[in-house]
């Protein structure tokens, strides 16, 4: 097998840095590896050890009870400049280690078996090995044993790092979603200033109004997708902070499954309950001291899959009619939820009852 | 005959200038006196030699060497009987740590809100 480049001593340091693995504590993972090394080879010692700058690190040992040594006395160091398995037989007969005072003096070691963790990249920044006090060698079985947990230790390594990548790719999104949100927020802010200085003089109260209400709406809907970092929102989470606009929580109930929205449907949901607890507040069960309103969800059934029914009921209120002009606020409330066009209104005489109708898929995913 | 009370004065902190404008117009629609302010400095040097100020209403994130949570901070340790509402778009009410009786409102805030909770702390 063609060994890879030897690498300088930098990226080799660098290949081992970037495991951020030095200096952590005792895991079982690799406490496991040397416990089974050690008992398969039948040696009293064995270890999992990362070679650093100027000292070696053992991530898991058995019989040595020290987890750091300086580097000049180590086997493992010069280990890495062999193969991918170095045998001592005996270190005392190896030019290489009978000048080692862990050879010449306490404790003895005679001898050494160990396979290299190699990156990718072709980096050996540590080894699988096995010592012992008295010479030996290795079956065939017990040394492929330790070629196999070398490779399975550098996996464990690679996978940690991968997650770890990945937690720092999503913390900075994170970090980027939150000011995107804020200067969106910020602007919205600004777009309600603006409005309220040029329709200063307007007379049409109402529709001045209303435009501030319905920007606040939307702003609401940002914070809660905020809250979940732009993925998907609880519905219940945007129908209670929407009709945190709207006064009195105790005159409307809302109730319903737990069901995740997708952004685009957050912000529908958003502008729709919001026009309807204003028209309640205007005409409906709200713009009186007792009416009352339901605002209950639930996943129905159908043919081509499930769909999400939202249901608008007010109580109490005036007698309703059906409006003659269809302003805005009317046809916001007919596009529904996810803009699926399916919202029924009746305008009952206990009040009015809206019906909306979504699949599932289409409020989850959009 | 008692004689007519002196208006509450509330000190708007905010350094968007279109922001400030109608957070001013918001007060004084309201019935309120205001005293304005660009960032926490001017804000500290008003309350230093302006009387009367019930309500300090303050930009969170304003740039300068305090902010408004640090303004809040010193306001609370220099004239405590001063109520406090904060407004920011960078944060979510379960992030900020109110002073004590505090008040926060999310931007784009509901003006109506922001004065109810003025009248409540002013009346």
């Amino acid at each position: 097998m063609p060994h890879p480049a030897p690498s300088s001593e930098t990226e080799r340091l660098a290949a081992l840095a970037s495991y951020d693995i030095l200096d952590t504590p005792r895991e079982q993972d690799f406490d496991d590896v040397a416990g089974l090394a050690s008992e398969i080879c039948g040696t009293p010692i064995a270890v999992v050890n990362l070679i650093g700058e100027g000292r070696q690190f053992f991530k898991a040992e058995v019989g040595l009870g020290v987890r750091e040594t300086p580097l000049d006395a180590s086997f493992c160091a010069r280990a890495i400049l062999e193969d991918e398995f170095l045998l001592v037989p005996d270190a005392t007969k190896d030019p290489r280690f009978d000048c080692n005072p862990l050879v010449t003096g306490a404790p003895g070691l005679r001898f050494y078996a160990g396979a290299l963790l190699r990156t990718d990249q072709g980096h050996a920044i540590g080894t699988v090995c096995v010592l012992d006090f008295k010479p030996r060698g290795l079956t065939a079985l017990q040394e492929r044993t330790l070629r196999v947990l070398a490779r399975q230790v550098m996996k464990q390594l690679d996978l940690r790092r991968a997650l770890q990548a990945r937690d720092r790719a999503e913390a900075q999104q994170s970090v980027l979603n939150e000011e995107l949100s804020h200067r969106l927020k910020n602007t919205l802010a600004m777009v309600q200033a603006i409005a309220s200085q040029t329709l200063k003089g307007v007379s049409e109260r109402d529709a001045v109004e209303a435009f501030e209400q319905r920007i606040l709406a939307l702003g609401k809907a940002h914070d809660v997708l905020l809250q979940e970092n732009w993925a998907a929102a609880p519905i219940r989470n945007v129908v209670e902070l929407v009709l945190s606009l709207h006064g009195d929580a105790s005159r409307i109930a809302i109730g319903g499954p737990e069901i995740l929205l997708g952004p685009k449907s957050t912000l529908s949901m958003s502008l729709v309950v919001h026009e309807l607890a204003t028209n309640a507040a205007k005409y409906g069960a709200l713009s009186n001291d007792s009416g009352q309103v339901r605002f209950s969800w639930t996943i129905a059934a159908r043919g081509a899959g499930p769909e999400l029914v939202a249901t608008w009921e007010e109580t109490g209120g005036p007698p309703v009619t059906e409006p003659t002009r269809q302003g805005f606020g009317s046809r916001l409330i007919r596009m529904g939820l996810a803009g699926t066009g399916s919202a029924e209104q009746s305008y009952l005489p206990s009040g009015l009852r809206a019906e909306f109708r979504a699949p599932v898929a289409v409020v989850q995913a959009q | 005959m008692t004689e007519p009370r002196e208006p509450a004065v509330v000190l708007v902190v905010e350094d968007e200038p279109i922001l400030r404008m109608m957070a001013v117009d918001m007060v004084e629609e309201a019935g309120f006196e205001v005293e304005e302010a660009a960032n926490a400095a001017e804000a500290v040097a008003i309350l230093e030699r302006r009387p009367g100020i019930r309500i300090v209403f303050a930009d969170l994130a304003m740039p300068g060497t305090m902010d408004g949570m640090r303004l809040a901070a010193a306001i609370r340790g220099r004239w405590p009987p001063i109520e406090i509402i904060l407004t920011s778009g960078h944060y979510a009410r379960d992030a900020v740590t109110l002073p004590a009786r505090g008040a926060f409102f999310a931007k784009p805030y509901d003006r109506r809100a922001v004065v109810a909770t003025m009248r409540r702390m002013a009346p």
